[in-house]
Order: structure tokens, then sequence, then C-alpha cells
């Protein structure tokens, strides 16, 4: 088909809600291509309610498989069997831990290549070109892919949720649930419980670096982002120093964040961590080194020994909101 | 059991940010000068998934394979330090800057002629180009089931006990072998070489195969490089003005509280 142009985007559904970075692929699919020329399966928990959901979106059709465990497997099987009547063009996923696991499966079953964790996506003449970082962030790369279906998953928080339009309906065609391929058995599913809320999702997160020194002056910024109503997180040293937890990590090795406002404290500034952090609406630097490649990212910077900084930035706080 | 773990040499991703050169063809990175490439970090954590199963395990066998162009012998010869009884080295002008599906298909040949094992393991990606895929895409070209993210890998029974990393917690997972697993940082870190393993190293010598001794084996680039480049960056910074830096912590707080931000 010369003039294929068609999308199908992958939707994971989580108890009859699409996930957040679904919702977004959208956006991504509509900068290459019509919206006559989307479809989207939605899988995963409550997966009829998702779509309904997702019709308002913009997609033509929108198939629904019920996946009460969702393994990655599993999901392969369906989107191969549904490209395969479909033959998209392109197959969108968010690069999350299914888009990440399902990516490489279909290219392989495909004999097709995937580009992952894109960041942007544009068309120049006939050819679709794929954006994603590579060398821990140092580097941009523009992909094509020469083979069809495209196989790319999407950087979460890098595209704007679609904007819903409740007069669109889509056509909602339910497929067989997805059943887990036999040699793989999940025995059990653990939860960790994250204290407060996730740092992915937090709208004002504190970062601490190598700079505060050890693990003490995470207390002064935990201090500081209760205060707020945020998250604390950290740049890879202190991680690796065992000062905080490796969950809460930031950057492209750990979790991209895109809050309101990020205030880094005695972190450099990294290629990795700068990617990482990069979807952030104001980037507020706190470093005593006025050199320091963080200052390049931030729109305001102190430079400044953040022993002084932040409690007197706690303390006009506590005075500004009355506590 | 018998085990495979992959072990991809990159450009040290340590190095800082300013010595991080793009050639000015727009896709090739210059290797700074005096920086010597290192083993990945993710594929140390499947070389020491590997050897920890090697273990618990008597009578394993530990085969580590390097695919490239140009490979640092001595560097990836620390495997067997480690205690891996072969190194084989993919090396040939044909395997330069080869994609995750080129690579997983000579890594599927090179793994073919080796015929017998019971698991492979690799990095869940490799700290220069980060695709995360060349693992799970030879998986797929083997026909094998495969695990990604790996944090504990235990062999009893004869089946495989993984514990994978999932977003909110970790997954407990039976597999049959043969697999490939990927495994995650969570796993910990690679151990030191002793005097007894950095002796044998001194002694025993990679194996070489070239793309010739795989056999046919396409090694055709289905992703296209258009262009590599570096992200700018704007420097726009306003500074917060104050005399001493609790000044500044001060004029902090009451900016934000204008810009609506706090």
């Amino acid at each position: 088909m010369p003039d294929n142009k068609s999308v199908l985007i992958v939707v994971e559904a989580n108890g009859g809600t699409p996930s957040p970075a679904a919702v977004e692929l959208f956006t991504a699919a509509k900068a290459i291509t019509s919206d006559e020329s989307i479809s989207s399966l939605v899988i995963g928990t409550g997966a009829r309610d998702a779509a309904v959901a997702i019709s308002r979106f913009g997609a033509v059709k929108v198939f629904t498989a019920e996946a009460g465990q969702v393994s990655s497997d599993a999901v392969a099987v369906t989107v191969i069997t549904l490209a395969a009547d479909l033959n998209p063009k392109t197959i969108l996923l968010a690069e999350t831990d299914l888009g990440r696991d399902l990516a490489p499966m279909l290219a392989a079953r495909f004999s097709t290549a995937a580009v992952t964790d894109v960041i942007a996506i544009r068309t120049e003449g006939s050819a679709r070109i794929f954006t994603r970082p590579v060398y821990g962030g140092n580097a941009l790369a523009d992909f094509t892919i020469d083979t069809e279906p495209q196989v790319v998953s999407i950087r979460p928080k890098t595209f704007a949720p679609a904007p819903e339009n409740d007069n669109h309906t889509s056509e909602i065609v339910e497929l067989p649930a997805a059943k887990p391929l036999a040699g793989i058995r999940i025995l059990e599913r653990v939860a960790v419980k994250e204290t407060g809320p996730k740092i992915e999702e937090a709208k004002i997160v504190v970062g601490g670096g190598r700079g505060l020194g050890g693990p003490e002056g995470f207390a002064r910024l935990q201090e500081l982002a209760d205060l707020l109503g945020g998250v604390v997180g950290a740049s890879r040293p202190p991680c690796d120093q065992g000062w905080w937890p490796e969950s809460g990590q930031i950057g492209v090795t750990g979790k991209i964040i895109a809050p309101d406002l990020y205030i880094a404290v005695g972190i450099s500034g990294s290629s990795q961590h700068l990617s990482g952090v990069s979807g952030s609406k104001t980037l507020v630097a706190i470093n005593k080194d006025a050199e320091a490649n963080i200052f390049k990212a931030a729109a305001f910077g102190v430079t400044g020994d953040w022993k002084k900084v932040v409690p007197a930035l706690v303390a006009k706080v506590k005075e500004l909101s009355g506590r | 059991m018998d085990i495979i773990v992959l072990i991809k040499q990159i450009p040290d991703p340590e190095i800082p940010p300013a010595s991080f050169k793009i050639d000015p063809s727009g896709t090739k990175v210059v290797p700074p000068a005096g920086v010597s490439p290192v083993i990945d970090p993710y594929s140390e954590h499947a070389l020491e998934a590997g050897l920890r199963l090697k273990d618990t395990n008597t009578g394993s066998t530990l085969k580590a394979i390097s695919l490239g162009s140009g490979l640092n012998k001595e560097l990836l010869k620390k495997a067997i330090a480690l205690g891996a009884d072969e190194l084989i080295l993919l090396d040939d002008p044909a395997f330069a800057e080869l994609d995750s599906a080129a690579a997983a298909a000579v890594l599927a040949a090179a793994v073919k002629k080796i015929g017998k094992f019971d698991v492979i393991l690799a990095g869940r990606a490799a700290a220069d180009w980060d695709a995360g895929q060349t693992g799970l895409l030879l998986a797929g070209d083997l026909g094998l089931p495969s695990l990604s993210r790996a944090r504990k890998i235990e062999f009893t029974g004869g089946k495989l006990r993984v514990e994978r990393i999932v977003s909110g917690g970790f997954e407990v997972v039976e597999a049959a072998v043969p697999a490939v697993i990927t495994v995650s940082g969570e796993l910990g870190k690679l151990r030191l070489p002793n005097i007894k393993g950095v002796l044998s190293a001194k002694k025993k010598e990679p194996l070489f195969w070239k793309a010739t001794d795989l056999g046919t084996v396409a090694v055709n680039r289905r992703v296209k490089l258009v262009r590599l480049y570096q992200p700018v960056r704007e420097a726009k910074c306003e500074l917060i003005p104050g005399a001493t830096p609790e000044e500044q912590g001060t004029n902090l707080a009451v900016k934000l509280r204008e810009l609506k931000l706090i």
C-alpha cells in the first residue's frame, strides 16, 4: 500500500481508565497522520470502559481486549494478530514497562525495527523521522525506519495529552481476551509501597545531588518538599552512594519527570540528568559552582551554599504561607 | 547449567559533557582522546547475574560474548578474570555500527554456533544508544521466551525463578529453559576479580569469530540514522540577587511566590 498512512495506537487500560501516557500517543499520532488513519487497541483491565474514554481522542476504530494480568507476551500476541489484519504503517506504544518490552517483541515478530523512547516525530517528504536521546542525553539522534510496520515507543510527558472531543465516537470492536503464552508463569506480583506521591506525577519536585555531601542533606530537602506539597528525588551519585533510594533517581537511567517546578539542589547537571528533567516547566538551580552545567538549563539560579540558601528559603516560604 | 552472557564495549558514559563531541558527518561520536572504552554498566550487571548462577549451580559453564569492530581484548578479558570459561569476540569490520535488529541477528547466529545453552543474559539496555532492544530481539529471533529487567535470578528444579522489576514493585516469574533474561541495575554491582582470576585471564585467549565464521547472517540496517546532534540548551538563567546566601534564599521564596509557583 504505497499511500499507507495508518497508525495503530496501543493503549494500556488500568481498571477502566486509559493510562495517561497512552492519551499522549494521540497527539504524537496526529503529528504524522490524519484522524481518519488512526485506530487503537485498548488492552488491560476494564478495557471496554477505557475504550469509551479513549474514543473521544479521535480514533476511527477502537479494538478492546480484556487482560486480567497484563503480561507483555500475551499483549504482544494480541497486537501481532490485530496488526496483521490492519496492516498499519506505524505502531505507537508508550515507553512504559509494557511498551519497552513490546517494541522489540513486535519488531522481531514482524522482521521490522523499532525506535524506542522517542521524544519528537516529524514528517519530511514521505519520510517519518523519529528523534530520541542517546549517549545518556549527550546527543539526540534522528532515525527513519525502512521497514513496516514501524514500531515506535514514545517517552511519557513529551507530548501533551490530546484534546478531548465529546462529539467524537469511535466504532468499538471487542477482541478475545489476551492469554499468556506457555513457558512463562507469573507466580506473584509484589507491590512495593512508595511513600507519598509518585515522583513522576508530582507537581513540585526537589532534587538533591552530590553537592549535598551526604544523606543528612536529604532531610533538609524533605522539609522543603513537604512545605511545598512536593516530592524529593535525587540525581545518580546520591543513589549510587546509598544516600537516597534508587527508586527516587531522576534522569534518563531513573525516573523521567515533568513537574511545574523543579528545584535542583547541589546537582551539577549531567546530560543524563538534564535529559530526564527537560520537561520541567520551571527549573530552579541552587549550586555554589557558578559554572555548573545545571545553570544552562535553569530558568532561575542561586549561586550559593545550599546549607545557607535552603534554610532561608524554607523560613521565608513558611512566613509567606503563614505557617 | 550452561550460561551465555552478552557484554558490550562502549565509550565511557561518565565523561564530562564538555568532552562529548560529534563527528562533522553528523552520524558518529568522536572518541575523546585518552579515554578508554569500558564494559557497558548494564552488561556488568548481566555478567554478575551469570556468575551468581554459576556459583550456585555446580558444574555450570559461562561463555561471554561481545560484538563489535576493533574490540578491546584486554578490557573484555575481565570476564575471564571473573570466572567466564570462554570469551568469544565477534569482531569484524562488518559488525561496526549495527542497529539493534542487526546486532541481534549476528548474536543469534553466534548462539546457534555455540549450540548448547540454558540461559542468555544481557543488560536491560546499553548506556551508549540506550535502545533497550537487543536482548529481547535476540529472544524473538531464536523463538525463546524472554524476561526483562530481572533483579534476582535463581535456577531450581530445572526452572528459572526470576524477580522482575515492574512499575510499583516486582513480579516473581517462573520460566522454562532455554530463555533470555535482561538484567536490571538493581541486581547488584559486578564483583572484583581475584589474583587467581587475573592470572588465568593472562593465560587464556578469547576466541575470535568473523562474519564468515557465522555462515549467512543478514547485517542490514533497518533503522537509518539520519543525524546525530547535541541538544541546544538556552543559557537564559536569571540569577537571584542577594548579598548573602541567606538573602538569596529569601529572595528566591519571594520570586517563586510572585510567579505563583508556590
